[in-house]
């Protein structure tokens, strides 16, 4: 059959054009090294293989010891299920490459003739190729390729997003949970100072009214407790969520404190070229401004070819010999010249070129913002470690002397030590601040950056309010 | 007529001055004359005058109002020590050197900071005289001309004004009123003679408030040249003040108005107050002066009742004075005693006032007393490890603690005592009355009592022997009827005349 020669060929060419099968997991490798290189973290994409299970072996060791930030973003990027859906992105757009590998299948076409006026029966037989698929498909693999690059970066951000979320939900966690902790300590003070009131009561020395103030005082800080126990569960649950964690594996233990202050402030120098050089905000505008450049030079060749096909007809008189011949249906490009697709396309591109732009001007701005903001909290942290503190614990020194001297009432020198317990929150607050914004400024660094409100709340909100300080009616 | 000269007369109990010779002026006379014969000459006949180198006594008797008049220039010898008088005892303290320039005594006060410890363990910033707090006794007789330099060497203006002192308007030290301010760094002279004799003062009179209640007072003692009473052994002077000193603070806070938190003899609270010594059969005087912003003080001795002899107005005439065992010295004047020490011992000498036998007593303290603390301190503790109960059974025990206090602060008790610790402060020093003693400067030590002179624990034989049981159960207990509270009749069903009520 001659018709065979030029389907051999159009098979021929398309197994040129390239792999025409799915490779699961494909690209996975890359982001996997860039995550390594931005972030130090583990990643590990479940596809049926072996290593699955060392992942889940993995977290479970992890989950047996005291979590520290670090270890919770393993588990999360290890179990979170959610981006491992994230990570079948990548094989949605390896397909797209594959796709574009692919020719469209040829169009077989057959027409039987029955003669009604002496002439007999006929035949025609055709198969007809998309010839622009043929034509178009290195282009359409291209900006294939360029999505399938797209989608790797995408998926590297969305990992890092998450490392993101999980750090500092983490040290939002440990913060709330200290502060649970210096919430229990002041319910014991104020119960305490209510008890030894009540101690006086009973000798006679004092009102009931001043017994029911201290009382007051202590029920006040019971109810500041529990919103602090409400408040550490519900940022505890979240933790969950983030990691992936149910049943017996929520039980997991935190370290019980946020990570000291480091020796040395936040870095500084050389801060902006190195965003601008890891930002995948970057690397995914300047991706798009090739697909949208591929577009367009795709666009502008075939635009009003769209719709050639060639194709092999064959045709047999019903008395006669088969004859053969080309096929070529070509529209004619009065109407559709391909100038809206080309347009499109350049306005995809010159879009994509501002956009990126826009978005290194952005980033520079973003890491002097954080670069500050760490900076800020750094030196806000510092000094309630190294003069606040201290000044509390003289102070409270200093009252229990009075106290010692008999010159102040045990009711006063417990207030100096619930004092002493608000600047021990306020300084929790100030390190969560710190690690907060260390966060971000590390976030931007590897390559992403965090919405500004965020940043512009990360200075510690958590209220560090200890009660009221005693009536001092019978002090 | 010499109204003067007529002093004895009108004190039946004291003797005549020893070998001296009473002396008038022709002006002091013809003063004097001018209101004669008006009530105020309350004395018996006149005495000549015999001598013109004694003064007239202005003290004994009742005729200082006809001799309240100072003048200038004229006056007596220098009085010596020894010989014209037995100088005073300043516990804590000193007298002023003086020089005699021409036949005047020639003084010079310096007043200046001072940093003053109050007892072992509180010092403060104070302002004093000639690196003193007090100043220094000025101690002079009657009939001397003193001259008196006072140099100020502090920031502020000052002056110095001679409480008692009878003296020309213009010596007066008043600042604003009789002189301006001595501004710091001038020098200011006082020149008078001294017309009476007696326990008087001296202190600031410009920003009084602030400058006395920052130290700047002083005892002026001026000696009869011609004593009318035997001369004492022992003549102690001693100055009564109060201050307000924050516990850990280093300055007394003039502005305080109630709260005094130490209160001192010669600027020294116990047990930094040096004791009184004496000998047994010593003729004591004791002259206090009290320059307290607020208080007085009824100063008490114990083991002894003694005769109030003197104000800083003068002698009182032995007819009028009268026996006690507390004088009570108001603030702005001077209070003498006298008694023979004939009671061996180690005898307190206090204020009677509760709180002025406290050092740095803190008013914000809870009432403590009765308190049952349990298992509150351990509780306490795991927040505030130095955590314990305190004052539950009072204020005693405080110096065995051992507890971290503030620096610069004393516990408002304690004195390390022969048997225990002395539960006072403030306003207390101990007169020490001994047999024999050999330096009259020296602490002798604590007072043995011989046997059987002293209280101890009862013994079981002597509680037998009594019929005294030492739970307490043999006492006698207050009868019910001697300690209910009265309870008024009902009343009267209808008072007479009354309208009535409700409907009866």
């Amino acid at each position: 059959m001659r018709t065979k020669a030029p389907l051999a060929a159009i098979l021929a060419s398309s197994l040129l054009a390239g792999c025409s099968s799915m490779k699961p997991g494909l690209g996975f490798d890359d982001v996997k090294q860039s995550i390594a290189e931005r972030s130090g973290e583990q990643v590990h994409w479940n596809n049926g293989t072996p290593e699955d299970a060392q992942a889940k072996a993995a977290v479970a060791t992890i989950l047996e010891g005291e979590l520290t930030a670090d270890q919770a973003v393993q588990v999360a990027l290890l179990n979170n299920h959610e981006l491992q859906a994230v990570y079948e992105e990548l094989n949605l757009a390896q397909s797209d490459v594959v796709q574009a590998g692919l020719l469209k299948n040829p169009v077989f076409s057959g027409d039987f003739r029955f003669g009604v006026s002496g002439v007999g029966p006929g035949v025609d037989l055709g198969i007809a190729q998309d010839f622009l698929s043929l034509l178009a498909m290195p282009l359409k693999k291209g900006r294939a390729e360029a999505a399938f690059e797209a989608a790797k970066v995408r998926v590297t951000a969305a990992v890092l997003d998450t490392a993101f979320e999980v750090r500092t939900a983490f040290y939002d966690y440990q913060a709330a949970r200290q502060m649970r902790e210096m919430r229990e300590t002041v319910v014991e003070a104020t119960g305490a100072s209510y008890e030894l009131a009540g101690r006086l009561r009973d000798a006679g020395n004092i009102r009931e009214l001043d017994l029911s103030n201290e009382r007051a005082l202590k029920e006040q800080s019971k109810i500041e407790l529990a919103a602090a126990q409400a408040e550490e569960i519900h940022l505890r649950e979240r933790m969950n969520a983030l990691m992936g964690l149910w049943g017996s594996q929520t039980l997991w233990v935190a370290a019980a404190r946020l990570p000291a202050l480091p020796d040395q402030q936040p870095p500084q120098d050389g801060l902006e070229a190195k965003a601008i050089r890891a930002s995948l905000d970057l690397a995914l505008l300047r991706r798009e401004a090739e697909i949208a450049a591929r577009s367009a030079g795709m666009a502008k060749p075939f635009a009003w070819l769209d719709g050639t096909e060639i194709g092999a007809a064959s045709e047999r008189e019903l008395e006669g010999e088969w004859s053969v011949g080309p096929s070529l249906a070509v529209p004619i490009p009065i109407f559709d010249q391909g100038q809206a697709a080309l347009g499109a396309a350049q306005a995809r591109y010159k879009q994509a070129a501002e956009r990126t732009i826009a978005r290194a001007v952005e980033i520079r701005s973003r890491v002097r913002a954080a670069q500050s903001g760490a900076l800020s909290a750094f030196e806000r942290a510092r000094y309630y470690e190294k003069v606040i503190l201290p000044l509390r614990q003289k102070i409270l020194d200093e009252t229990q002397d009075q106290y010692n001297a008999m010159q102040i009432s045990g009711f006063q020198l417990l207030q100096a030590k619930r004092d002493q317990i608000a600047a021990g929150a306020e300084y929790i607050a100030s390190v969560h601040g710190y690690w907060q914004a260390k966060s971000e400024l590390d976030q931007i660094l590897s390559g992403r950056m965090t919405p500004f409100e965020r940043t512009t709340r990360t200075a510690g909100a958590i209220s560090t309010s200890t009660g009221a300080s005693a009536t001092g009616e019978h002090q | 007529m010499n109204n003067n000269n007529n002093n004895n007369n009108n004190n039946p109990t004291t003797v005549a001055p020893r070998g001296s010779k009473l002396a008038f002026s022709r002006r002091n006379m013809l003063t004097a004359g001018a209101i004669a014969g008006g009530a105020l000459m309350l004395g018996g006949k006149a005495r000549a005058a015999e001598s013109p180198s004694t003064p007239p006594d202005h003290n004994h008797g009742g005729a200082h109002p006809a001799t309240h008049t100072p003048r200038s220039g004229e006056h007596f010898p220098p009085g010596e020590p020894g010989r014209d008088y037995t100088p005073v005892v300043v516990p804590n303290g000193w007298t002023l050197p003086y020089r005699i320039v021409d036949g005047v005594k020639v003084f010079h006060l310096v007043a200046e900071d001072v940093e003053h410890e109050f007892a072992p363990g509180l010092k403060a910033n104070c302002w004093g005289y000639n690196a003193s707090v007090h100043g220094p006794v000025i101690e002079a007789v009657e009939g001397d001309r003193v001259r008196i330099f006072v140099t100020n060497k502090l920031t502020a203006p000052t002056t110095v004004h001679w409480h008692g002192v009878l003296l020309p308007s213009g010596m007066d030290g008043v600042g604003g009123l009789t002189q301006r301010a001595i501004l710091p760094d001038e020098t200011f002279m006082y020149e008078f003679t001294l017309r009476q004799h007696g326990t008087l003062m001296y202190h600031s009179h410009h920003d009084e408030m602030t400058q006395m209640g920052m130290g700047m007072t002083g005892l002026f003692i001026i000696h009869p040249r011609n004593p009318q009473d035997p001369r004492p052994d022992r003549d102690f002077a001693l100055m009564l003040h109060e201050w307000k000193i924050e516990v850990g603070a280093s300055r007394p806070d003039p502005n305080e108005m109630t709260d005094f938190n130490t209160l001192t003899i010669n600027a020294k609270c116990f047990p930094g107050t040096q004791p009184l010594i004496v000998k047994t059969g010593d003729r004591v005087r004791i002259r206090i002066g009290n320059l307290s912003a607020m208080d007085h003080h009824p100063i008490h001795l114990h083991g002894y009742y003694f005769i109030l002899t003197e104000t800083d107005g003068g002698v009182i005439p032995e007819s009028a004075r009268w026996p006690e065992t507390s004088v009570l010295v108001p603030v702005g004047s001077t209070r003498t005693v006298e008694f023979v020490a004939d009671n061996p011992g180690d005898w307190a000498m206090h204020c009677h006032m509760t709180h002025h036998v406290m050092n740095q007593m803190g008013h914000g303290i809870a009432n403590m007393i009765g308190v049952q603390p349990g298992d509150l301190d351990a509780r306490i503790r795991k927040l505030l490890p130095g955590y314990m109960t305190m004052g539950e059974n009072g204020m005693g025990g405080m110096t065995e603690m051992g507890m971290s206090v503030p620096q610069n602060s004393i516990p408002m008790v304690g004195g390390v005592g022969p048997y225990d610790e002395i539960t006072m402060g403030g306003m207390f020093t101990i007169l020490k009355v001994r047999d024999e003693i050999a330096n009259l400067n020296e602490d002798p030590g604590w007072y043995e009592p011989p046997p059987g002179t002293m209280s101890l624990p009862a013994t079981k034989e002597s509680l037998e022997q009594s019929g005294v049981r030492a739970d307490g159960a043999s006492a006698p207990r207050a009868p019910a009827a001697a300690t209910k509270s009265w309870i008024l009749p009902p009343p009267l069903r209808r008072a007479p005349g009354a309208p009535h009520h409700h409907g009866h």
